[in-house]
């Protein structure tokens, strides 16, 4: 029935496939997140009574979720919109809080945005805002229905580490940290800064990192991550790129010597969100083929012949 | 059903139970024991008895919707009955009316499949590969729960993958029919072999020609005392 919570809980896990087919820059790793959550909610709403996702317009759409067969011609069940199933949730399962439910709603505004306009509503939204409440959200309605997180996604421990950072009260003790490094930096003169900022620019250059801006001096300066999701290839005619998505996990300043270590603290200063790694490859260091100079090279070596006396 | 045998089924997720009942019919002894599913009322329309006879035959060129008639008298893979349904039945019991002792049952609980690898099946999903002419395709879940039970519903034939997770499942039933299923055999009349259909895919070996004439009954329970 299309309606049962297994039906539309699978919906959930098809479109939860291909959100983390994508990096989480990409603007349909959002677009598909939004997608699955619905379906995830009206698998919950389903798993206490397929019923309470009936239209009440019609009473044919109530006899359809209870396993009636349909007893009007051209009949097509209509069920409740997603508003209205975040609603009914937010009243029949504890916890199911009303905060969870405005992320939710808001989610599914910026489906609608990108859907129904021309507006790019999932390239501009910042992932430390809606990703682990997405996280969170989804597990709190798989739990409803006595699931995991990893029932929807591979990544599931990573899932709840964000989770578990909008709840980490010492992670935001993080900003008086960086009041006191910024406090220390402005005391330092003029040339002292640039010089600093000027050192800070080549270091973060010539490290493998994400550069962002030091929140406390503004330098450029370094994020760190662990990878999170699949790698993603694309093979070109002379080069294959691969994309990973990382998520934070530390952050460090040459200029002002500002370190944070830990997803909670750094999305608790606003460096939480999640990036993508590039690596570019030969197609000869990829799949490990031999180069025009390895086979130079190897024409160059000598060799150790027995003597050709021709006999 | 004595207690010992209950036990087997619920730990094992299947029991064999030898010249059990002798004389009573098949639909007795369902009744003596649990609650029957009636497929004729439940899948009316689709001309199944409640009680169904299975007897080897060969493989039918057009296409078909039973086991019998696409492998013949060749191997079943594993699979679960009527994991196309919303809720598979939760139990089938195969008593032998002629048996074989050259006709092995596979059994595969799914224990083995669920243990260590909850990454890809919990994720798996499935759906009809025949398309009904009233009702709408809908995806499932490989795993499912009801009644605090996890059941897994498993079709080579009927239900095809629809994600990598699903593809993955379907591999791994492979390897795990090829490493460590377990056999059992009706031979004598009356042998009856109960299988949690949600805990224990099944499948049959290849009919010899001497065993031809095997005639096994099956019935489905939704609940055993």
């Amino acid at each position: 029935m299309q309606w049962s919570k297994d039906t539309l809980l699978s919906k959930a896990q098809l479109y939860a496939d291909e959100m983390n087919r994508f990096t989480s820059d990409d603007w349909q790793f959002g677009l598909f997140s939004s997608l699955s959550l619905e379906f995830l909610s009206r698998a919950a709403l389903s798993n206490i009574s397929p019923a309470l996702l009936a239209d009440h317009q019609n009473w044919r759409n109530i006899m359809y979720a209870l396993g009636g067969a349909p007893t009007a011609k051209k009949f097509s069940a209509v069920s409740i919109g997603t508003k209205e199933v975040l609603a009914r949730l937010t009243e029949l399962l504890p916890s199911f809080t009303t905060e969870i439910a405005g992320f939710c709603s808001k989610h599914v505004e910026r489906r609608n945005a990108e859907l129904h306009t021309g507006e790019a509503a999932f390239i501009d939204a910042e992932t430390s805002d809606w990703l682990p409440r997405f996280y969170k959200a989804c597990s709190i309605l798989l739990q409803s229905m006595e699931e995991k997180l990893s029932t929807m996604m591979p990544n599931a421990q990573k899932a709840q580490e964000m989770i578990d950072s909008l709840d980490d009260a010492t992670a935001k003790a993080v900003e008086q940290e960086i009041r006191a490094y910024a406090k220390v930096w402005s005391n330092k003169s003029d040339k002292e800064q640039k010089t600093a900022t000027s050192q800070a620019e080549t270091w973060a250059t010539r490290q493998s990192g994400h550069r962002v801006n030091c929140p406390a001096c503004k330098s450029t300066a370094l994020l760190h991550g662990a990878p999170n999701g699949a790698v993603s290839t694309s093979i070109g005619d002379d080069e294959v790129i691969q994309r990973q998505t990382m998520l934070p996990s530390a952050f460090e300043c040459i200029a002002c010597q500002l370190k944070i270590g830990g997803y909670s603290k750094l999305t608790a200063c606003g460096l939480g969100n999640v990036f993508t790694e590039t690596s570019t490859y030969t197609a000869a260091e990829f799949f490990n083929l031999y180069t025009e100079d390895d086979i130079e090279s190897a024409k160059r070596e000598p060799y150790d012949y027995e003597p050709d006396n021709n006999e | 059903m004595g207690s010992n045998d209950r036990a087997t089924l619920e730990n094992q997720g299947y029991v064999l139970i030898k010249k059990w009942k002798c004389g009573v019919s098949t639909a007795e002894l369902a009744e003596m024991i649990g609650t029957i599913i009636d497929v004729e009322k439940v899948a009316a329309g689709y001309k199944i008895s409640t009680v169904q006879t299975l007897v080897p035959r060969v493989a039918k060129q057009e296409k078909s919707n039973t086991y019998s008639d696409v492998f013949g008298l060749s191997e079943f893979p594993l699979h679960s009955d009527y994991a196309h349904w919303e809720t598979p039945p939760r139990y089938l019991m195969l008593r032998c009316i002629e048996g074989s002792p050259k006709v092995d049952t596979y059994l595969l609980p799914t224990s083995r499949l669920l243990d260590g690898n909850n990454c890809c099946i919990s994720r798996a999903v499935v759906v009809p590969r025949r398309k009904h002419s009233s009702h709408p395709i809908c995806t499932f879940p490989v795993v499912f729960s009801r009644q605090g039970i996890t059941g897994i519903r498993w079709d080579f034939l009927f239900l095809k993958p629809v994600n990598a997770a699903a593809a993955q499942t379907g591999e791994l039933v492979i390897s795990q029919h090829n490493k460590s299923v377990d056999y059992a055999n009706l031979v004598n009349p009356f042998d009856t072999l109960i299988i949690d259909n949600w805990r224990t895919l099944h499948g049959r070996s290849s009919v010899p020609a001497q065993a031809i004439n095997r005639r096994i009954e099956r019935i489905y329970l939704s609940y055993i005392r």
